[in-house]
């Protein structure tokens, strides 16, 4: 076996690219902090779960295999959303004063390059140990946490408008679902799905809720540096201890982006020049996005991530069944 | 007699037969050919100066032969009596071709040629001078046995079946180097080694073009896959125990004739940071200093990067104190602190090569000039200020601890400082992702080096996150064929 050969990706690393894919913009985005947010992620992450079941545990492997013209056509939404994504990234490292953002999104690009000419299982290897860091960071956290928490931040008032809406407009791991269905064996899909489903609906909310009891905490300079790792910091405040998370940060958007970027690269035989032919389209998004803030508004997702994240895969399952009941009906 | 050597079979006619052999060699001066006639028959006997025992000579060739009384028709009836009756020597092989005649020659043999016979003798009576069995200089530890691999590879090989002595270890000779006709030894456990590991091996290592193989360098590009990896997926050593170990693995290994390191294939990312002494030790206690090591290539690669990083563009990370310290210190130097960790690390670099390459003599001048007279003058001068020295004094002995990623150390820490000059923390982290794409693509057959973690294998976690005590560690005994089952579901 050689590496050019493809190899499907296991449970595990499916799973780590979904969740990468949601945590690169909760760190990327403003994030509230607070018990309405969690709950509301909690909740939506539960009615995405129940929406996509039915794929992935009732006839699953034939079911969700979207035919190769729609699968295209999910290249789309997913090159817009990297763009997104771009955008997401520049506005955070600008608004952290990090050094020369412009240099940084050149850099970005040429990590992109590279990866998309690596094999493909090299980003769900990568999201998989990314993952399993994150992992022992959230096993330190309620260690660290609950000594200096302050449960009286959980009752901090927010403005709860919009947290629903907000929450489907950051699903964009959704867009890769379908594509992710494509390279992985049904039982490893089904692992990929319950592990996503747990990780959105118990391990971030509990971030945020984490976020929210430490927030009269960062006001001081005495900061955990591990839970600073899942925190959000103001970014108005006089310091700023975001030295250590904004890695994980950065690493959960590129490798989203490596990771749902692979998965377009590879819906048909790529050619040499398919990887310039998704980054040039990258770059453009990604352009129009940082000098057009509102060219992507939040509201183009509220209808974009259902449609294809959750109505095609559906489409595409009830076609592929109407059309099995006329093959057998025929046959008989 | 026209053709190449390899394409001839050996000529019945003596006198033609030498000519053309000496004509071959070139009338190379290690070729001795003495003649005597045996039985009635005119031989030959050829061997090749410095590779043989002069005793075994006389005890297992001349004598008996010389005893021969009995008068022979032809030079085949002649051998055949000799190779039937008379015993020369344990290691005994009939010459039918001059290629073979030529790479027993030149491998210790004595060839006995007879006038007639379209065959010789060879008898291995090796007995070159070769460096005795000593203890290995890259790999020292406290517990294990205290001898390493020589250059002789009948040696070694000794001293791996003396720690196994299953039937289920099998060694296959092959050679190697379109000129050098290198002896190599695929080592492997029968029972454990995956079958298409050892085929395709087998196949790669056939099919090596190069002329000669003086190393195992030479042999291990053709083996991986790429050379672009930042870490090797085929491991060195020069311990037979460890050697043995990484076998009862499942593991394939290659051993080269004047060579005292061999290849073992695969290698995982996790095994440089495993020593044999681990597992002389208290488990916990080994698990404490296995996290230390991980912790000390995080070090060695990061430090001076991240110094940098938030010295330069996040200094608001740092403490007061800290910062008004590094103030201080930097007021004095003319350098910028990238220049500075720059030209330290490369300093370095150069000084570790050069009392690498210097005679052991003049060595030790190398680290008094580099470590007191450079290193205490650039700072007394103020040219390189004092934390930055520490930093990269700091990195450097880190890397220490894990000797065999020093090639993959010495190129990531100036590219990390470079991504850190230009563009902080989040230049650090792009980087980083690069590196962590490049690792996770590494693969050799089918086995990825960053296995146990990614590919997630619970049960080979036993020996990379912790190290489980023995009673719980032999059971189920690792296997390295688990990774790669682990990483097709």
């Amino acid at each position: 076996m050689t590496n050019t050969d493809r190899k499907d990706w296991t449970g595990g690393q499916g799973m780590a690219l979904l969740l990468l894919c949601r945590l690169g913009l909760f760190f990327s985005h403003e994030t509230p902090y607070s018990t309405a947010y969690a709950l509301d992620v909690s909740m939506t992450a539960l009615l995405q779960a129940a929406l996509l079941l039915p794929l992935y545990f009732r006839n699953a492997p034939s079911a969700y295999q979207l035919p190769t013209w729609l699968a295209r056509c999910q290249r789309v939404p997913c090159l817009l959303w990297c763009g997104y994504l771009v955008a997401q990234l520049y506005r955070l490292m600008d608004s952290l004063r990090a050094a020369k953002p412009p240099l940084l999104l050149l850099l970005l690009f040429g990590v992109l390059l590279y990866a998309l000419t690596l094999p493909e299982v090299s980003a769900a290897r990568a999201a998989g140990l990314t993952i399993a860091l994150a992992g022992f960071a959230f096993l330190l956290l309620p260690i660290t946490g609950f000594s200096t928490a302050h449960v009286l931040s959980l009752y901090t008032p927010v403005d709860t408008a919009n947290l629903w809406g907000l929450e489907w407009a950051q699903s964009g791991e959704l867009l890769l679902m379908p594509l992710l269905r494509q390279c992985q064996s049904p039982k490893a899909a089904k692992q990929s799905f319950c592990g996503w489903a747990i990780g959105k609906a118990v391990v971030i909310p509990l971030t945020i809720v984490f976020g929210a009891m430490q927030n009269g905490r960062l006001q001081n300079w005495e900061g955990n540096p591990f839970f600073l790792l899942l925190a959000r910091t103001p970014l108005s405040d006089t310091f700023r201890m975001d030295g250590f998370w904004i890695w994980f940060a950065v690493g959960c958007a590129a490798l989203a982006m490596v990771g749902i970027l692979h998965r377009v690269k590879s819906v048909d035989r790529p050619s040499p020049f398919a990887v310039m032919g998704l980054l040039i389209p990258l770059a453009a998004v990604s352009g129009i996005c940082i000098l057009q803030p509102s060219a992507l508004p939040v509201s183009l997702w509220h209808w974009l991530i259902p449609l294809f994240g959750i109505g095609i895969p559906w489409a595409a399952a009830l076609y592929d069944r109407i059309h099995t009941c006329h093959e057998r009906s025929a046959s008989t | 007699m026209t053709g190449k050597p390899e394409q001839l079979a050996l000529c019945p006619d003596l006198e033609q037969s030498l000519c053309y052999i000496r004509e071959t060699a070139a009338y190379s001066a290690d070729l001795i050919i003495n003649r005597v006639t045996v039985g009635g028959i005119p031989c030959a006997l050829l061997c090749s100066e410095g590779m043989f025992s002069t005793t075994f000579l006389s005890e297992m060739v001349w004598e008996p032969i010389n005893q021969i009384s009995q008068t022979y028709a032809t030079g085949t009836a002649l051998l055949d009596a000799i190779q039937n009756h008379k015993l020369l020597g344990v290691d005994r092989k009939s010459v039918e071709r001059y290629d073979t005649l030529f790479h027993l020659l030149h491998s210790g043999f004595a060839i006995l040629l007879a006038d007639g016979a379209p065959f010789g003798l060879a008898t291995g009576l090796q007995g070159y001078v070769s460096r005795s069995i000593g203890e290995p200089t890259g790999e020292r530890n406290l517990f294990g046995g205290k001898d390493g691999f020589t250059e002789t590879l009948r040696l070694n090989l000794s001293l791996i079946r003396r720690r196994m002595k299953s039937p289920q270890l099998t060694f296959q000779m092959l050679q190697c180097g379109t000129l050098s006709k290198t002896d190599l030894c695929i080592c492997y456990l029968q029972d454990r080694v995956p079958k298409d590991l050892l085929d395709q091996i087998r196949q790669a290592l056939k099919n090596i073009p190069a002329e000669s193989v003086l190393s195992g360098g030479y042999i291990r590009p053709y083996l991986e896959e790429s050379d672009t990896h930042l870490f090797h997926s085929i491991g060195t050593t020069e311990r037979p125990d460890v050697f043995c170990a990484k076998l009862l693995e499942g593991r394939v290994g290659i051993l080269i004739d004047s060579t005292p390191f061999a290849l073992v294939i695969p290698q995982l990312f996790c095994e440089p940071f495993q020593t044999l002494d681990d597992y002389s030790y208290n488990p916990v206690y080994v698990t404490l200093v296995r996290w230390l090591k991980y912790l000390a290539f995080f070090v060695a690669v990061l430090l001076p990067a991240v110094y940098l990083a938030i010295a330069v563009w996040h200094p608001e990370l740092m403490h007061r104190t800290l910062l008004h310290l590094l103030l201080e210190s930097e007021q004095t130097a003319p350098f910028s602190i990238a220049t500075e960790l720059l030209g330290v690390l490369f300093m370095y670099e150069i000084l570790r090569e050069a009392d690498l390459r210097l005679p052991k003599s003049v060595g030790g001048a190398v680290s008094i000039i580099g470590g007191l007279i450079i290193g205490d003058a650039a700072v007394s001068s103020g040219l390189i200020s004092t934390p930055v020295l520490t930093v990269a004094a700091l990195s450097v002995t880190a890397g220490f601890v894990i000797p065999n990623l020093h090639q993959a150390l010495t190129l990531l820490r100036p590219a990390f400082v470079l991504a850190a000059a230009c563009g902080g923390l989040c230049g650090i982290a792009l980087l980083g992702v690069a590196v962590l794409l490049n690792t996770c693509a590494t693969e050799v057959y089918g086995f990825p080096i960053t296995a146990p973690i990614a590919p997630f294998y619970r049960k080979g976690l036993r020996d990379v996150v912790t190290r489980l005590g023995f009673r719980r560690l032999v059971k189920g005994n690792f296997r390295v064929e688990e990774v790669r089952a682990h990483d097709k579901h």
